[in-house]
């Protein structure tokens, strides 16, 4: 049915495990740290396993992955798609993950400007669940006081009780 | 000239009415030209009207609405007529309408602030609200003026309930007083249970005869073509609507409880538009009447309860206003039974003429009493005395009132009540037991009758010279700073505006002179008659109870009504207790079923709109416990769903 691989091929166990061990650094990248440039790159990561599996996709003949399971498992197969599009969406991919990284790396500039800690569980007051949270942002800490961040997580400062 | 006459004398007060309805913040100027203009402008519409119909004859139709096709083949012709029924009750509504639009200037005037306190007397508190008050007034007459033309019965019900919403603007007008908007209430409900007799009656002839037009439906009668079981329910429902627009027993208890409107309404209301109106409608309808015995036999037996029972409770009141509504409800009676006791097609005239010289008598007196009330500026009689000293021609006018109210002679009322007492006498010696009724009753109450205008008379114009008597008088009140001893008309607290004075001697003169017609009678009363024995033996009644209320002070009391037992007293001061009665079988249950429709709707309808806010609420509360702020633990969120949507994936492909 298909055609014989002239060039060097590349069995797909390589490129999958490769995007799925990506993957699973980046979750964890993106749950267990706290510091906000490495949830960044863990999300970076989960980008990258995503690439990596849409060029190992675009590989696939015609049919997808259950025409490759049809044909003998060691014989290579040529490319279904004239067009590449699995290889043309990574550029995308790339190029959009490279303009999110600069607004992301800004935001994080900022907060650590304003609080000096770039811990992202110190900076929760935007939850309404959170222990810092206020009805009144406008009377709640303000980032002017460049207080640390333990104190801007409790509700009451003591500059604010004084006269 | 007719045709025209009828018209205008509906179009041109409804005009102004909407006129002055719709300019009220134009000024007082305005409301009082306007008032007076529309009703005048009825005045003489009508007067033209009853000059043509005696000249050429009545105007069977004049076309007003057009027709109006109601479905089912039916077609109602909302036309005028005029004849001489309409025209003769037209110029007494004309006339009694301008004394009262002419009166209320002075009535609802600015006072100044020194003098008594006047009831309805404007404050920043409570404002006269003159302006719509007149247009109310005008609107009231083209209602009735459209009643008294309307030659179909729908025509006639539009004119009807209009009178009901203008007597409930009307008696409510002081809406500052729980009092008063109390008493509108009840008139309106009262009379809105008589009122679905009638829309229940003109329902029923549209279904049996499909039409309401009364000329045609006489025909028919007369011919015997309707239904005789038809007609009596339809008659009998049209009774309901009378009893209740002309206050007769059991729906009259609206009429005491009215006098919280302005005294110049209680005259319009009393004397020729409202109560007249169920009067006038048995009169137009008795043709109808006629063919049915059974109805007129109900409209007899109602009239004689409620002549002799609100004359009783007219005896035992002690405010003057109360009095002359009770003494209204008995004379209507008087009217209602004039006509229950007709033989032929012409017997209408005896109730038309008691209607005619009561609009005048009436009229007269409770303009008179609103003179009172602004001199004393008390309602209660015994704060009242003394008028004939300090207003001599104000207390022969209420004099002149009172005679005509227990029908001396030779006054009008003297005419028109021995007229309806010839009738019955009439119809008892053709064997008719509600000619006997009516009879015995009558005279009865002819005596009751003297009694209670001669207690009037006694109580007001005779007795203690209560304004300048020290022992009365408050401390400091400016009444107690007049010298004693040259108690003239001039040194009053206030003398009344002329506006005030001018309408009573405008009234004097059909109250006293109304007899004189007969001399010289138009057909609608041509039949009419007075028997020399009824007469005299009711004008000896009449004289006798008069005498006997007047002898009362000479005796030692003050108060005939003293005399009575005082439970007996109290029973008749309160009507009856009727009131009581009536709160136990209607109100109480009303109140009691609207109760259970608003727990029912606040319970159970409103449960289902409060409970889905409960459930947001809830909810929000649930979920807001996901908005931690910590971004890891919305990315978590993230690769939950995203690992729940790739499980799915994988299950479902």
């Amino acid at each position: 049915m298909t055609p014989p691989v002239d060039g060097p091929t590349l069995h797909l166990v390589g490129p999958v495990v490769l995007a799925a061990a990506l993957a699973g650094i980046g979750v964890y990248g993106l749950l267990a740290r706290r510091n906000a440039v490495l949830v960044l790159i863990g999300a970076e990561l989960l980008l990258n396993a995503a690439g990596v599996l849409l060029v190992a996709g675009s590989a696939l003949p015609a049919g997808g992955l259950a025409a490759l399971r049809s044909t003998s498992q060691s014989t290579p197969v040529e490319s279904a798609d004239p067009l590449l599009a699995g290889q043309s969406l990574t550029i995308f991919v790339i190029t959009i993950a490279a303009a999110e990284i600069g607004v992301a790396l800004a935001v994080v500039l900022l907060l650590f400007r304003a609080r000096r800690t770039s811990d992202l569980t110190a900076v929760r007051e935007l939850g309404e669940a959170s222990p810092t949270y206020t009805e009144t942002p406008q009377t709640a800490q303000t980032p002017q006081t460049a207080q640390t961040p333990q104190t801007a997580q409790t509700p009451q400062t003591p500059d604010r009780v004084a006269p | 000239m007719t045709d025209e006459g009828a018209l205008l004398s509906v179009v041109v007060p409804a005009v102004f009415a909407a006129a002055g309805l719709l300019s009220g913040r134009w000024g007082r100027q305005w409301a009082r030209d306007s008032a007076i203009l529309g009703t005048l402008g009825a005045l003489a519409a009508a007067v033209v009207e009853l000059v043509g119909v005696l000249r050429d004859g009545p105007a069977a139709s004049i076309r007003f609405l057009g027709r109006i096709d109601v479905g089912g083949g039916t077609t109602l012709a909302l036309d005028l007529r005029a004849d001489q029924l309409s025209a003769i009750v037209a110029v007494a509504v004309g006339v009694v309408a301008l004394c009262v639009q002419v009166y209320s200037v002075g009535y609802f005037a600015d006072l100044p602030p020194t003098g008594p306190h006047i009831p309805d007397a404007g404050t920043p508190e409570a404002p006269t609200r003159y302006p719509g008050y007149a247009a109310t007034v005008t609107l009231f007459t083209a209602a009735m003026m459209l009643v008294v033309h309307a030659g179909d019965l729908t025509l006639l019900l539009i004119g009807w309930e209009t009178m009901g919403l203008a007597s409930y603007l009307l008696v409510g007008h002081h809406s500052e007083r729980a009092a008063a908007r109390r008493a509108a209430v009840k008139a309106f409900l009262v009379t809105r249970v008589g009122d679905l007799g009638v829309l229940l009656a003109v329902v029923l002839l549209i279904a049996a005869e499909g039409t309401t037009t009364i000329d045609t439906l006489a025909r028919r009668a007369a011919a015997g073509e309707i239904d005789k079981t038809t007609l009596t329910a339809a008659l009998v429902l049209l009774l309901a609507g009378v009893a209740g627009k002309s206050a007769q027993f059991p729906l009259h208890t609206w009429l005491p409880d009215a006098m919280e409107g302005p005294t110049p309404i209680s005259a319009l209301i009393h004397a020729a538009t409202m109560v007249a109106a169920g009067v006038f409608l048995v009169a137009r309808l008795l043709p109808l009447y006629l063919a049915v015995p059974g109805a007129l036999a109900v409209a007899a037996v109602i009239a004689s309860i409620t002549m002799l029972g609100a004359a009783l409770a007219a005896l035992a009141q002690e405010d003057l206003k109360r009095l002359l509504a009770w003494s209204t409800i008995s004379q209507v009676a008087y009217m209602l039974a004039g006509v229950s006791v007709a033989l032929d097609a012409t017997g209408t005239a005896p109730g038309i003429f008691h209607l005619l010289s009561h609009a005048a008598f009436k009229a007269l007196l409770f303009l008179v009493a609103g003179c009172v009330i602004h001199l004393t500026g008390s309602t209660l009689m015994r704060d009242m005395g003394g008028l004939l000293r300090q207003h001599r021609s104000m207390a022969w006018l209420f004099g002149l009132g009172l005679a005509g109210l227990a029908g001396l002679p030779p006054v009008g009322g003297f005419w028109s009540k021995e007229a309806v007492l010839t009738a019955a006498d009439d119809a008892a010696h053709e064997g008719h037991w509600t000619g006997w009724l009516v009879l015995l009753v009558g005279l009865l109450t002819s005596l009751v009758t003297g009694l209670y205008a001669g207690r009037a008379w006694s109580m007001v114009a005779l007795g203690r010279d209560v304004a300048h008597d020290p022992a009365r008088a408050p401390e400091g009140d400016a009444v107690t700073e007049e010298p004693h001893e040259t108690p003239a008309p001039e040194h009053v607290p206030h003398k009344l505006p002329l506006s005030m004075t001018v309408p009573l001697w405008v009234l004097a003169v059909p109250t006293a002179a109304l007899g004189l017609v007969l001399v010289n009678p138009p057909d609608l009363i041509a039949a009419l008659h007075v028997d020399l024995v009824t007469s005299v033996t009711g004008a000896l009644l009449g004289l006798a109870g008069v005498g006997w209320a007047l002898s009362a002070p000479r005796l030692g009391a003050p108060d005939i009504a003293d005399a009575l037992p005082a439970g007996a007293r109290a029973l008749l001061r309160d009507g009856y207790r009727l009131d009581d009665v009536q709160d136990r079988l209607v109100v109480r249950p009303a109140m009691a079923l609207a109760r259970g429709v608003f727990a029912g709707d606040s319970d159970v309808v409103d449960a289902y709109v409060r409970g889905s806010a409960t459930v947001s609420r809830w909810g929000g509360g649930v979920l807001r416990r996901a908005q931690g702020g910590l971004a890891t633990g919305y990315v978590a969120w993230l690769v939950v769903g995203a690992v729940a949507a790739g499980v799915a994936g994988m299950v479902l492909s």
